[in-house]
């Protein structure tokens, strides 16, 4: 027989159907023998039915809200197909001179930089500002490179699962330069163009599996919440089949990327300017 | 589906439809439309000026987002799913609130009402026969409604918010909380009490 204390803790789950037979056979066993229980359940089905009524579902539009996101949309919508970045205030880089604040390095006659930037045009086919930007500290370009080619060429995680991290994290901490390279990156390895719609307005990963799911959100979690992060995340991203192994390359790639936006973002770092129809 | 329902839902296939085409006027009709509830959601994680600022980018988001409806939710419901999402963004820059402890499905106010047994050792009394309508008729137990429901814990405000008066999937809540689906019930359950316990106090002393 259920204590008190135990159908309290379940009346919730009872009221909105949430339990499984056997639970529920037990809790409405209890509750024809004890009328305490019968009334705290009564309450807070009560309860339920007041905040159901009194919170408001709608806002009250203020008028300068309304005026404002018209001329938002009006201006969005003018500028034609998709194109043109959204919040304008990234620094792309061009030839009229509105130079960003720290320039990716072009010209070298360093060799290890050289050899470096030889391997990254054979996996990239070019040298993004990413790493042009590091070069001018080649111990901190080795390094960096060598981190995206274990992390990203090489590995167990799925380059769709590496790729959803490295843009999820970076939308979260506002690098649109990581975010532009990792959409194209999605799009490379076949995501429908409406799915990556979907996921970068809700953060639905409808082109993962479900332990790649279950990896993104920990991955997620430990960007923005690192403090407050729920134990059993960890235990549902086991539960949904992903090794500790895995658990720490999805977290490695977060560790990554939010460098990496860091780096990138406090340097204003230029996106090159044939990316910027990806913003 | 009733008549009127079906009539709803070709309607609102029409509105998506000028949407992706990027019709301004529809976009217009939308926002009139749609961001009563939208403002509602961002307010349950956000201060009035900041919610709107969010509801406003959301707007601009969608133009490019609007490809990716599937119509597997109401369009509404949609449009407060990502503004929750980018409102829970915003929310990690400007405070952190303490936790909920996950681990205790009972709220504090009702814990201490029971014996180490697990005995109700104070119970709660019968409600009566009032109804939510009677209670509500109350001008002052709504205030107080208003002022506990706004000194809520953020996820449990928000959580109340996006699953039970705007009916969000479990699943987006979870994703954009970042919580499981057992954290998500006990956010839920706390809140619960925690307005029950409120609520009771009220009938009790007829003060707030």
């Amino acid at each position: 027989m259920l204590k008190c204390h135990e159908v309290t803790a379940l009346a919730s789950d009872w009221l909105d159907g949430e339990l499984t037979v056997g639970q529920r056979m037990k809790v409405r066993l209890h509750l024809m023998m004890c009328r305490h229980c019968r009334n705290l359940v009564d309450g807070l089905a009560t309860t339920q039915r007041i905040l159901g009524q009194r919170v408001e579902s709608e806002a009250a539009i203020p008028d300068q809200f309304l005026q404002r996101t018209t001329s938002a949309l009006e201006a969005r919508l003018s500028e034609g197909a998709s194109q043109g970045p959204p919040n304008g205030n990234i620094a792309v880089s061009d030839a009229a001179g509105n130079d960003p604040a720290f320039h990716p390095l072009q010209e070298t006659s360093d060799d290890r930089v050289l050899a470096i930037f030889d391997e990254i045009r054979q996996k990239e086919g070019y040298v993004p500002n990413l790493f042009r930007t590091y070069a001018h500290n080649p111990d901190l370009l080795e390094q960096a490179w060598s981190r995206v080619k274990s992390l990203m060429y090489n590995g167990q995680l799925s380059p769709r699962l590496k790729n959803a991290i490295a843009t999820i994290v970076s939308q979260d901490n506002g690098c649109d330069y990581c975010v532009a390279h990792h959409k194209r990156m999605l799009k490379t390895l076949g995501v429908e163009p409406s799915d990556l719609s979907t996921f970068m307005a809700t953060s639905e990963p409808v082109f993962l599996g479900p332990m790649d799911a279950a990896l993104l959100q920990l991955a997620r979690e430990a960007n923005r919440n690192p403090h407050g992060m729920p134990p059993d995340l960890i235990a549902n991203t086991r539960a949904a089949g992903a090794s500790d192994s895995a658990v720490m390359e999805a977290i490695g790639v977060m560790e990554l990327y939010s460098s990496f936006n860091r780096m990138l973002d406090s340097l204003n770092v230029a996106l090159e300017p044939e990316m910027a129809s990806e913003l | 589906m009733s008549e009127d329902m079906e009539q709803a839902a070709t309607e609102e296939q029409h509105l998506v439809g000028r949407l992706r085409q990027r019709d301004a006027s529809a976009y217009h009709e939308a926002v009139q439309r749609f961001s009563g509830s939208m403002l509602a959601t961002a307010r349950s994680m956000l201060d009035p000026a900041t919610a709107e600022d969010v509801v406003q980018e959301t707007w601009v988001a969608v133009i490019d987002a609007i490809d990716g409806f599937e119509g597997r939710s109401a369009l509404k419901t949609w449009l407060c799913t990502i503004t929750a999402n980018r409102a829970r963004n915003r929310l990690r820059k400007s405070n952190r609130e303490t936790l909920t402890d996950f681990q205790s499905p009972l709220d504090p106010s009702l814990e201490r009402r029971f014996n180490e047994g697990g005995s109700w050792a104070q119970p709660t009394p019968p409600w009566g026969s009032e109804s939510a309508d009677e209670l509500l008729s109350n001008e002052a137990l709504k205030e107080c409604l208003d002022k506990h429901f706004e000194a809520l814990p953020e996820t449990q405000r928000s959580v109340l918010m996006m699953r039970e008066i705007q009916q969000m999937e479990a699943d987006d809540v979870c994703r954009i909380l970042g919580l499981s689906s057992a954290n998500l019930r006990v956010s839920l359950h706390r809140a619960r009490q925690k307005l029950f316990t409120m609520i009771e106090g009220f009938r009790e002393t007829g003060e707030c």
